[in-house]
């Protein structure tokens, strides 16, 4: 990086779902947090691969940047990776060209403003929901869906993020969905280290991600989307990565945890959804519960 | 006669996920408890998907003040799929324990760590 009039931030040779990008992404950010009024040019020389769900994660980073007065610049950017981002609509959203998505692999960038309350359900509905190619009930669609849509809210009110950036990508050659939801923010650490301040920036994700645990207000209490989603992919063979401030928690059916060098003023979940698994998938509400919806019946004794 | 509330003409859309939907709903339904006698009927006509984050703020808050016997002898519920009932069992599951276990969720956390080992 040097500095004149512009800044010039390189980044890495790979940019994956792994926790070295993380951990390369993340100390970038915490060089050019302070940044205003500046020229700052992402110079993609090194780079030959790009995990395009991470345009979540990079989206956010520009966001940020461009909400401290900076201009934001991309240099150097290989053709492959270049026609990824136009696909998917991510150079759009920073006025560069974009590209029609011939083969349908790609999951939108989208960015969510926080006031926005029930936008990212039809995203997720018509966007992802129809890339993962596994078999899954609608009722186990309409759940999984809804985990999503929790995380969600969680970076609108926990995160108090002005923006939420997402965006996926299918590769059908691997048979991976892979998706992303990042806000600037409260991170998971700061809003659990009001509760529990014993906790270190990997310990606080950990406690996040477990069934019940919430740091909402009183007399509210909390969601289920991680825990769900977490289950999910112990069975699906996928992979679930939270970074969060320092924290990194990754789980593939065991939890790597990592309390990181850089840091991220802000939250991103990063989901790898397995399409080799020939499981089929329904929720415990389909088996033996008569679903009332369709005869209006009244329900009662539900507390 | 009972007191009918649509869920979906109080919070204007389909989609009753975000939590401040949620506090709509329960507003509405803290007026109507002041003043009915009779079970209030709660419809889900045309809602498609439901959150914790909304039945938390919505329904299972109603833990905090009142006994599961006397929300079910408030509360009736119609067009709610087997999804939504889903949700709102885990969201009522959840305050419970919360609620009435000294605010810990400890006992279930080890429960599911233990799911996981």
């Amino acid at each position: 990086m040097c500095s004149r009039d512009f800044i010039i931030v390189d980044m890495p040779e790979k940019v994956a779902n792994s926790s070295s990008t993380f951990e390369h992404l993340l100390a970038t950010f915490k060089e050019i947090s302070y940044l205003e009024q500046k020229s700052i040019i992402f110079d993609f020389k090194n780079t030959n691969w790009f995990d395009a769900n991470l345009s979540a994660f990079l989206g956010a980073i520009f966001r940020y940047l461009l909400s401290k007065k900076n201009k934001v610049f991309i240099d150097n950017m290989s053709e492959s990776i270049s026609t990824i981002l136009k696909k998917n609509n991510f150079l759009k959203t920073f006025s560069l060209e974009d590209a029609p998505d011939v083969y349908n692999t790609t999951v939108e960038f989208r960015v969510f403003k926080q006031e926005n309350r029930t936008e990212f359900q039809s995203y997720i509905d018509e966007n992802l929901i129809p890339k993962i190619s596994i078999s899954m009930s609608e009722g186990f669609k309409s759940i999984f869906s809804s985990a999503l849509d929790e995380i969600y809210q969680n970076a609108r009110t926990h995160g108090e993020s002005a923006d939420i950036t997402a965006c996926g990508q299918w590769f059908p050659t691997r048979s991976i969905v892979k998706f992303t939801i990042c806000d600037i923010g409260v991170t998971i650490p700061e809003n659990v280290g009001r509760l529990h301040p014993q906790y270190s920036p990997k310990e606080a994700i950990n406690w996040a991600t477990q069934y019940g645990t919430s740091t909402k207000p009183e007399g509210i209490s909390g969601g289920v989307g991680l825990d769900y989603l977490k289950k999910f992919i112990r069975v699906n063979g996928g992979k679930l990565h939270i970074i969060s401030g320092q924290g990194y928690w990754g789980y593939d059916g065991n939890i790597t945890m990592k309390d990181l060098a850089g840091y991220f003023n802000g939250t991103v979940v990063n989901l790898e959804i397995n399409l080799n698994d020939c499981k089929m998938y329904a929720c415990e509400s389909e088996m033996g519960i008569i679903d009332n919806s369709a005869s209006g019946d009244m329900m009662i004794n539900i507390f | 006669m009972n007191s009918v509330i649509i869920v979906k003409e109080i919070i204007n859309t389909e989609y009753a996920v975000a939590p401040e939907d949620g506090e709509l709903v329960y507003k509405k339904l803290n007026e109507l408890l002041e003043k009915e006698t009779q079970p209030i009927i709660i419809d889900f006509e045309g809602v498609t998907r439901t959150t914790t984050a909304f039945f938390n703020s919505s329904l299972a808050i109603f833990l905090k003040d009142f006994s599961s016997e006397e929300l079910n002898s408030h509360f009736k519920f119609k067009n709610l799929s087997s999804t939504s009932l889903y949700m709102l069992k885990r969201s009522i599951d959840m305050a419970k324990l919360k609620f009435r276990e000294g605010g810990s969720s400890s006992e279930i956390i080890k429960e599911e760590l233990k799911d996981e080992s």
